[in-house]
C-alpha cells in the first residue's frame, strides 16, 4: 500500500492517534513525550505510530495535513497539532473534553 | 542576538504581532535524537490577526511566516499564540 494511503487509513480508523518520535512509554523526543503523557492523563486509550520505527511515514507524514514537524495528534481524523497545542489544550482542560468526546 | 533569530523577528513581522517574545533554547535539545542540528526556539506572539481562529489556525500562520527558516535554519518552534485580549487577560 502506499505510505499516504498507509497514514490516511491509521488517521480514519483511530478516533484518537498520536505520531510520534518513540512510544508513550519510551519517547525518543521532549515534545512527543509530553504529548504521549498529556493524552495519558487524560485517561482514555490512543493508538500511536513510532515514526522513528517507520521511515517512510516519517519522511511523508508531513504531507498529509501540511503539518512540518512531530508529533501529531489526530482527533477524529482531523489534525488537531503539535505539542504546543495539545500542552496548551490540556492546560485548559480542553483535550479532555476532546478526547472524552471522541472515545464514544 | 543571533542572526536566525534577527530573521525570525523579522519573518514573523508580517503578522503584525503587538508582542513577540522569542527565546532561543538550542542547548537544551542539543544532541537528542531527531536533532539534524538546527536551533530550537520558543515564541510567544501576541497578534489580533489570531481573533476567532483555532490554535492550528494561528500555528500555521507562525509556521507559513517562518517557512524559508523552518526548512533550514530553525529545527523546532514552540509557539504560543494570543489575541491582545487573551495576553491581557493572562496578565491579570
Amino acid at each position: 500500500m502506499d505510505v499516504m494511503d498507509r497514514i490516511k487509513q491509521a488517521v480514519e480508523a483511530n478516533n484518537i492517534i498520536l505520531f510520534m518520535k518513540g512510544t508513550p512509554d519510551f519517547p525518543q523526543c521532549g515534545f512527543s513525550s509530553r504529548s504521549s503523557a498529556a493524552l495519558t492523563e487524560c485517561g482514555v486509550e490512543f493508538a500511536y505510530i513510532n515514526v522513528l520505527a517507520e521511515p517512510e511515514v516519517r519522511e511523508n507524514l508531513h504531507r498529509y495535513a501540511d503539518w512540518p514537524t512531530f508529533p501529531q495528534l489526530y482527533i477524529e481524523g482531523e489534525l488537531v497539532g503539535g505539542c504546543d497545542i495539545v500542552m496548551e489544550l490540556y492546560e485548559t482542560g480542553e483535550l479532555k473534553k476532546m478526547v472524552e468526546t471522541a472515545g464514544k | 542576538m543571533t542572526t536566525i533569530e534577527a530573521q525570525l523577528r523579522d519573518a514573523l513581522t508580517t503578522l503584525n504581532p503587538s508582542q513577540l517574545n522569542i527565546t532561543d533554547d538550542s542547548a537544551e535539545h542539543a544532541g537528542h535524537a531527531g536533532n539534524t542540528g538546527g536551533s530550537h526556539f520558543t515564541i510567544t506572539i501576541v497578534s489580533d490577526i489570531f481573533e476567532g481562529l483555532s490554535l492550528i489556525k494561528r500555528h500555521r500562520l507562525v509556521n507559513n511566516a517562518a517557512a524559508d527558516l523552518l526548512r533550514q535554519d530553525i529545527h523546532a518552534l514552540s509557539i504560543k499564540a494570543k489575541t491582545t485580549s487573551e495576553y491581557e487577560s493572562n496578565l491579570s
